[in-house]
């Protein structure tokens, strides 16, 4: 028998057959499913997380404006607008046109700042998936991503506040139980109203 | 072929391909990173604007606290506090007494160590002043504070936060935005504006240091206002206009309610209260009032004026300044009359009656208060107010008996306490702040009802009577406490 040459060697380990191929190209198909499916998931799971993470600023960013509002508030009063609460608070007259603070004044045995009996007036309020805050008239949007933000004002009509601000995660691992979903992104604060302690 | 399947340029390839998939993998990771971190700093510097607001509050606490001690330890108050302020912020004409109606007081507070969190410090910038915007019309002055709370930030001065968050919790990375001052680390700082308000001696109607005895008779407690014409007629109680701020307390364990109509809460320090099922408000069991020193003014008398009144006799009230007067004592009998006069014109005039001795009134005497007659009378012997009692045609906040504080015991009560019985014939419309005496109320001769409020080491009231607050007395008589009125956020 003839012993085969280097180069007959080298190419015989060089090749594939055919059922090599097949094989080889079944595990690389299933890899890459998995891979693929893998991938989706994440994208998902990232893009769940980053909203996730964004509500939470939002929420948190209202619960900040609300709850220095309501520190501040001389009266509060909650009602509904468009389906949803309002709350509406009014506030010191503290600054003048230029912005600057103005130096208080004894008025009917309390203090005021400006005109005598003078406030402003700011709301709370979603609307069109909207989060705004009003100032005299004057919008601000604080979220705009809350189609699913459910503000709960709770006025105990002495001297706390308790505001709930809930949203709904955009991933769902049951659509039939989203309930149970918003009550674990609820978050929630007491406020004392410290023109109110007297 | 072979020479090509062989080639080092190819196999050198293969390091290429592995540092460019590193490559890319660090650049992901750094990505991530950047998210990463940016959110970190971004929750830890909202933790730091909120512990601002706190230091903040804390600056408004340190500085009632002071202000407070100006009445139950003035040798101590303002240790530490240095007169001016930074004058960007709270400017001061005055920078030469002790006293923040004579010009801020500023404070910069100890700096707090925060554990974790890279050990942050927190402190406040508080100033106290006394602006002449804040001086009511009965004299009395208030007090702003205005106090800094400042946290340092994590994270250098890089901006981290979302727009919508800016907006909100705003920072000082390089530069003190109230003052356009560079500052030496990135931080979070709160501006709270707080005013105080004095706070009267009678801010209840019956208060027993030791206990409130109503002995079992139908009496009853209620309040109205005479500044407020929906809370009283012409000034005077309206049975129709009731208000419910009657509340009886004692910072002892016992009230005897007696079955009297109580238009308000009954309040004793972790004690009980008998007979309740006429109390229309609150019963609870958390109460306690600070009680302040009553000391003997200070005062030159007026030129001629009596130094023992035992007859018929006129003194003579001011308006401005009050008339001092400095007796040893008052003895009335028979259909002797000592009063108090005012001006002709009706306006308002004060004066000041200090009784070193024992105040007694009997038979069909009587103590008579021109209208318009602001009078304080301030005893240190025993007051024993019969026959027609004192007469005072004008709201309790016309009148008020102040029991000078006794010798005390080492262990701060009274040796002895005084007595102050009203059992005059007539209405008593004034208000008894004694909280080294035994104060009673007695029906029987004093038929018609009492205005006003009664503070003693015990309140006993016998006999049939009424007892109507004037609410309008929280916010006169000397001053007992200060508390916050005002409290505002500045967001700028």
């Amino acid at each position: 028998m003839k012993t085969p040459t280097f180069l007959q060697r080298i190419c015989r380990l060089a090749g594939f057959s055919l059922p090599d191929v097949l094989v080889a190209t079944a595990v690389m198909a299933l890899m890459a499913a998995g891979m693929l499916t893998a991938v989706s998931a994440l994208q998902k799971s990232t893009t769940a997380s980053q909203h996730h993470a964004t509500s939470q600023v939002q929420q948190s960013r209202i619960l900040d404006y609300i709850a220095r509002d309501l520190r501040r508030a001389l009266t509060v009063v909650v009602d509904t607008t468009e389906g949803g609460e309002r709350l509406t608070v009014t506030i010191p007259d503290y600054y003048d046109a230029a912005g600057k603070p103005r130096d208080p004044a004894i008025v009917a045995g309390g203090i005021s700042y400006g005109a005598a009996g003078a406030s402003v007036e700011i709301s709370y309020y979603r609307r069109a998936g909207i989060f705004y805050r009003s100032v005299r008239g004057t919008e601000t949007l604080l979220a705009s991503d809350v189609a699913a933000f459910e503000p709960d004002f709770t006025d105990s009509g002495e001297q706390v506040v308790s505001v709930t601000v809930t949203f709904l995660p955009r991933y769902r691992f049951s659509v039939n139980d989203v309930s149970s979903l918003r009550i674990g992104t609820a978050a929630s604060a007491t406020t004392l109203l410290r023109n109110q302690r007297q | 072929m072979i020479a090509s399947f062989l080639n080092p340029k190819r196999m050198a390839s293969a390091l290429i391909t592995a540092l460019i998939c590193a490559a890319i993998i660090a650049a992901i990771s750094a990505a991530a990173l950047v998210i990463v971190q940016s959110k970190y700093l971004a929750v830890h510097r909202t933790a730091a604007w909120k512990e601002s607001l706190l230091a903040s509050e804390a600056g408004v606490e340190l500085a009632t606290n002071e202000i407070r001690k100006s009445l139950f330890d003035p040798a101590h108050a303002w240790e530490d506090w240095r007169l001016g302020a930074d004058a960007a912020l709270f400017p001061t004409s005055d920078e030469s007494a002790g006293s923040p109606s004579a010009g801020a007081h500023s404070l910069t507070s100890q700096v707090l160590l925060r554990e974790g969190e890279s050990g942050l410090r927190s402190w406040a910038n508080v100033t106290v002043d006394a602006p002449g915007c804040l001086v009511d019309r009965t004299g009395e002055q208030w007090f702003r504070i205005r106090s800094l709370g400042v946290t340092e930030l994590p994270g250098g001065g890089a901006v981290t936060a979302d727009p919508g968050d800016i907006a909100l919790r705003k920072f000082d990375l390089k530069i003190d935005r109230r003052t356009g001052q560079p500052v030496s680390a990135p931080r979070a700082a709160r501006l709270v504006e707080a005013i105080v308000k004095p706070v009267g001696a009678f801010r209840l109607p019956l208060l027993g240091i030791i206990s409130v005895d109503m002995t079992d008779h139908n009496i009853v407690v209620d309040s109205f206002d005479s500044r407020d014409s929906a809370k009283s007629t012409n000034g005077r109680y309206d049975p129709a206009k009731r208000q419910t701020n009657g509340d009886v307390a004692t910072n002892g364990p016992l009230i005897d309610a007696g079955n009297a109509q109580i238009y308000g809460d009954a309040l004793t320090n972790g004690g009980t209260v008998l007979d309740t099922d006429n109390v229309h408000g609150e019963i609870r069991n958390d109460f306690y009032q600070e009680v302040f020193t009553v000391t003997r003014p200070t005062v030159t008398p007026e030129p001629g004026s009596p130094f023992f009144v035992s007859g018929d006799a006129t003194l003579a009230a001011r308006a401005g300044d009050p008339a001092d007067y400095v007796l040893s004592g008052i003895a009335l009998a028979g259909d002797e009359v000592l009063r108090i006069e005012g001006a002709e014109d009706g306006s308002a005039t004060y004066a000041q009656i200090i009784v070193t001795g024992n105040m007694s009134l009997s038979g069909q005497s009587q103590i008579a208060l021109d209208p318009s007659v602001y009078v304080r009378f301030f005893i240190e012997g025993d007051a024993n107010i019969q026959g027609q009692g004192i007469l005072n045609p004008s709201s309790p906040v016309h009148l008020q008996i102040y029991g000078v504080d006794r010798p005390a015991n080492s262990d701060g009560t009274p040796a002895s306490t005084g007595s102050i019985k009203i059992a005059g014939s007539g209405e008593f419309s004034g208000a008894v702040y004694a909280p080294n005496y035994d104060v009673q109320l007695v029906g029987g001769g004093n038929t018609g009802a009492s205005y006003g409020a009664f503070v003693g080491s015990t309140v006993r009231i016998t006999g049939v009577q009424s007892i109507h607050y004037d609410e309008a007395l929280a916010d006169s008589g000397l001053i007992s406490d200060y508390k916050i009125v005002s409290w505002f956020e500045d967001e700028h």
